[in-house]
């Protein structure tokens, strides 16, 4: 079987509609991520140890569970118990709920690693606890996860593929069903690659960038 | 430094090496004498009962590859071993050697006759709704599916159904490719889909299974042929396929092929009535 | 109506597969981190190049795009692996790019004093490496290989879309058998999180005995 030329061009703007929708994904989910992982975060820190301990669980369950099966679950389970969710919407949740657990974890040893003396300084000093978080913890805590946070926002539009499993027709999906209607495989999958792998260099630049802006979080 | 980098390299391409050597390699000469060898053919199957069926115990059954298994030990080949595939992969899989043979109920139609060898036909079937009880949406066709622009219709990935809702009309985003019968159900039972379309005997199966009175059935969709499968080989494979056909043909004539598949509720007179000719001829 | 026990059996069958799959993934995508990422910190530019590109492209590229190329495009090279082999290739040779950079990133943590000071010992590139700065460089890439391992067991799970009859594979079929699918989800949900727990503790484990004698080098 021969490399289509034709065929790829022909192919092309399906597949860039599957492009908006991976993109969509990823976006969304970030957001998700970026806010579950917060209130998983401050929970784990600041909420009494029963619970703390229970989200601590939660989180390492979310952890060591494929993201697969969590969105089967989100997209055939849920119904089940009233909550029926569109395609997308589960997997903007389920991309948002799992990595969320991923930024809950920089968040914290971003956090912790700014110095005791800041914590102790801002007290002496009289100011508030809402003073010392935006004055003083935060834009010491933040510029070192930055770097952290964008390598898993890359991670998690590389696992946008999944989304198809649960009916979303995203990049891969569409990618499929051209294949199934043409029986060719190789131009569709080898697009797929190559869609992903230009995004991921131009994000791995971009990466290097905020790497020596912003001193880099230590790796846990 | 350089010698034992060296020799990771070595180690890494090593391991590398020790898997391609484990692939098989793939001949079309003598497919029949190569399968004979090896004991068994690779089927793909589709786990869509009463097609294709697995068992708890991870036994494959089903009108399609009990009949397969037949004709193949008839032509000395002791077993088929199966892998569940999507119908969209089946052809793109046989094509790059994944299996021998699709044994899974897909139905022959013109273009997939293009791309494959095809037997003489073995399951005949007409095709079927599932929709939620009273038929809210009124639907009877691809077509009325395709005029209401509301209707969402689930099917397999690369099925006979889907090819055919995509050639009434229906639009890319109503048609949702169904990755298997159960979520098919679940999704109509949700309401995420308003219509789910199989052949009438999987349609059958799936919602005496489900045994809920909110799921009826329509069958047979207007307008919609009946339709035969076939064991379909790679092009390039005919010999075997001819000698598949040949022991086939003895299978009909003797009876044995009524008894291997009407107890799935299969017609062998339907199969028997037509030929791959007329089948991949129609439109 | 449901016959339970034979279906758990087609679970834990499905088990096993993972298991296998994580191991030997795990094993490939071991050997080829030592490879890649001792390649990025070799003398030699060629080296250095090839094994940057390596990296990137499987870094770059979804596993579940690796997978499919793997799966339906090679065969058309004249190559045809089976599933499992499809499988622990993709796996491997994905995580590996991860694991290469944590290797590249332990060997150039190790002091510039430990290699000076290898130098004024005498002794060569290879002793160097094998003697001085891989014994402390390995504590430091075993948290984040347990990670890596544990991404990998996760990613098993899409092997199912290639139809190895993995552990998310059997549960679809146990599903498609009884119409149950809260059952077989929740259950190896729970399957997946006890091996990920196995895995950590195993690392845990190996950590303490690597660190072993290196009390008061490196904390």
């Amino acid at each position: 079987m021969e490399w289509d030329w034709n065929f790829v061009w022909e192919i092309m703007p399906t597949l860039i509609e599957g492009l908006k929708i991976t993109l969509i994904a990823t976006l969304f989910g970030a957001a998700v991520a970026a806010v579950v992982g917060l209130v998983f975060a401050i929970l784990r820190m600041t909420a009494p140890r029963p619970i703390a301990r229970a989200v601590g669980f939660t989180v390492e369950f979310i952890r060591g569970t494929p993201l697969l099966v969590q969105l089967y679950f989100i997209f055939f389970v849920l119904p089940d118990i009233g909550i029926r969710l569109p395609a997308l919407l589960a997997g903007i949740i389920g991309l948002g709920v799992h990595y969320g657990t991923y930024a809950a974890e920089v968040y914290r040893s971003g956090i912790e690693n700014v110095p005791r003396g800041q914590w102790e300084a801002a007290k002496a000093t009289n100011l508030s606890a809402r003073q010392t978080w935006i004055h003083v913890i935060l834009p010491q805590a933040i510029p070192p996860m930055i770097p952290a946070l964008a390598n898993y926002l890359i991670a998690m539009f590389k696992e946008t593929p999944l989304l198809s499993a649960i009916t979303v027709l995203e990049l891969m999906n569409q990618a499929k069903s051209v294949a199934n209607s043409s029986y060719r495989y190789i131009e569709p999958m080898t697009l797929v690659g190559v869609f992903f792998l230009v995004m991921s260099l131009i994000s791995v630049v971009f990466l290097r960038w905020l790497e020596e802006r912003y001193a880099r979080v230590e790796e846990h | 430094m350089k010698i034992r980098h060296f020799m990771a390299m070595a180690a890494g391409a090593g391991a590398l090496a020790a898997f391609v050597a484990a692939a098989p390699a793939s001949a079309d000469d003598g497919k029949l004498e190569e399968l004979k060898a090896q004991g068994f053919a690779r089927v793909a199957i589709a786990n869509e009962p009463p097609f294709t069926a697995v068992a708890a115990d991870g036994k494959v059954s089903g009108a399609a590859p009990d009949v397969a298994r037949e004709v193949f030990k008839r032509l000395g080949v002791e077993d088929i071993v199966a892998s569940i595939s999507e119908y969209g992969a089946m052809i793109p899989g046989l094509q790059a050697g994944r299996h021998d043979v699709i044994t899974a109920g897909l139905f022959m139609k013109p273009e997939r006759c293009a791309a494959v060898a095809y037997s003489e036909p073995i399951l005949c079937d007409a095709e079927a709704f599932a929709l939620k009880q009273g038929n809210p949406l009124g639907l009877k066709s691809y077509k009325d599916v395709a005029d209401n622009p509301d209707a969402r219709i689930g099917a397999p990935g690369g099925g006979t159904e889907e090819k055919l809702a995509l050639e009434a009309g229906v639009p890319r985003d109503r048609v949702i490719v169904v990755p298997d019968g159960q979520s098919g159900l679940k999704m109509l039972q949700d309401g995420r889909i308003d219509v789910y379309s199989l052949p009438v005997l999987s349609i059958n199966d799936l919602v005496s299974k489900a045994n809920d009175p909110s799921i009826e059935v329509v069958a047979p969709v207007e307008g919609a042929p009946v339709y035969c499968d076939g064991a379909a080989f790679k092009k390039g494979n005919e010999a075997l396929r001819d000698a598949f056909d040949v022991e086939l043909a003895k299978l009909k004539e003797s009876g044995e092929f009524a008894k291997l598949i009407e107890p799935y509720g299969f017609s062998s007179a339907a199969a028997m009535s037509t030929t791959r000719e007329k089948l991949c001829a129609a439109q | 109506m449901t016959d339970w026990s034979g279906y758990i059996g087609l679970i834990l069958q499905g088990a096993l597969v993972t298991v296998q799959l994580t191991l030997m993934g795990s094993a490939l995508a071991v050997v080829v981190a030592f490879a890649a990422g001792l390649g990025r910190v070799s003398r030699y530019m060629a080296v250095r190049a090839a094994a940057t590109a390596y990296i990137e492209f499987f870094r770059g590229t979804s596993i579940f795009v690796q997978l499919f190329w793997v799966y339906f495009v090679l065969p058309f090279a004249g190559l045809t692996l089976s599933p499992l082999q499809a499988g622990v290739l993709a796996l491997g040779l994905n995580v590996g790019a991860y694991g290469a950079e944590v290797v590249r990133g332990a060997v150039r943590a190790i002091g510039r004093e430990q290699r000076e000071a290898c130098i004024a010992l005498n002794l060569t590139r290879a002793q160097a490496m094998r003697h001085v700065i891989l014994p402390q460089a390995l504590p430091l890439m075993l948290p984040t290989f347990g990670n890596n391992a544990i991404e990998l067991l996760k990613a098993t799970a899409i092997v199912s879309l290639i139809s190895l009859s993995d552990m998310t594979f059997q549960a679809q079929v146990v599903r498609a058998q009884t119409g149950s699918t809260l059952i077989p989800f929740a259950t190896i949900l729970v399957l997946y999180f006890l091996m990920a727990l196995a895995i950590s503790g195993a690392m845990r484990w190996l950590e303490r005995r690597v660190t072993r004698g290196l009390d008061g080098v490196r904390t």
